[in-house]
């Protein structure tokens, strides 16, 4: 008789956490790890873009920054590894002052940032790219500094190559805040951890 | 909740980019229309939507193009 009433209220508790249990379950979303079958759409599971930006060219930079910022707007992780000319466009300022001869006039001649520099087609002596800026603007297109930008505020991991530095008298207080420096085996590891690289 | 987003004059690929701005402020389920009069964003809208998980739940060519998302869960 005890032995009966004990098993009844062993039932009873049983069936409480039960319940309990369910109305968590209830609450889980959808997406639980559990979910094996990824959803459509969903990114496989090596993705990223990255992006070799070795060219100084405006009009090569505005390519490299767009698909950048398009990417990055579309959830796609995005790292651009700034080389050789390509380096320019991050620049802030030129300092001239604690650089020997060669890196001085290296300084001198290299872009001062990214609205001063050449088209790699139609320069004209610096005419080309100020008839382009001024029709971007006309279109209302962005220009390249606002698409730095906003690569920046949508999270696109740029690195800047510590080597070009070095070779054109670069110094970190004449690149812009935000950028993480590295040399080519951050830019590999970066490059083989996503699914697209381009080289430009 | 509904929102609305002004990218009209916008050009590529600013529609896309101040579109995934806002959708990070919005929540599961909200609906946000966006209107854009880039000749672009007509076949970006779809290829968005489709990388990002939100869905595209209608588009209309009048004037300019308007597009509403549903913000994904």
């Amino acid at each position: 008789m005890t032995s009966d009433v004990a098993t009844e209220s062993r039932i009873q508790e049983l069936e409480e956490s039960l319940a309990e249990l369910r109305g968590l379950l209830s609450e889980l979303p959808e997406a639980s790890p559990c979910t094996t079958q990824a959803a459509p759409g969903a990114p496989s599971q090596k993705e990223g873009l990255s992006l070799v930006v070795f060219s100084g060219d405006f009009d090569k930079q505005l390519s490299a920054f767009l698909l950048a910022t398009s990417a990055a707007a579309s959830g796609v992780p995005v790292t651009m590894f700034f080389s050789f000319w390509g380096t320019t466009a991050l620049k802030k300022r030129t300092r001239l002052r604690g650089k020997n001869v060669l890196q001085a006039a290296f300084a001198a001649m290299l872009p001062k940032n990214a609205n001063a520099l050449r088209l790699s087609r139609m320069n004209m002596c610096g005419i080309g790219p100020r008839a382009m800026r001024f029709l971007m603007k006309k279109k209302n297109v962005a220009s390249l500094p606002t698409l730095i930008e906003t690569a920046s505020v949508l999270g696109v991991r740029m690195i800047v190559c510590q080597m070009s530095m070095e070779i054109l008298g670069l110094e970190v207080d004449e690149i812009q805040d935000g950028v993480e420096f590295g040399g080519a085996a951050t830019c590999v590891q970066a490059a083989i951890k996503s699914s697209t690289s381009l080289f430009i | 909740m509904v929102d609305h987003l002004d990218c009209r004059g916008l050009q590529c690929p600013m529609p896309i980019v101040q579109l995934s701005l806002r959708v990070r402020d919005l929540a599961p389920g909200d609906l946000l229309t966006v209107e854009a009069t880039d000749p672009a964003f007509r076949a970006d809208i779809s290829a968005w939507s489709e990388m990002t998980g939100h869905r595209l739940v209608s588009f209309e060519e009048s004037e300019c193009l308007t597009a509403t998302i549903e913000v994904k869960a």
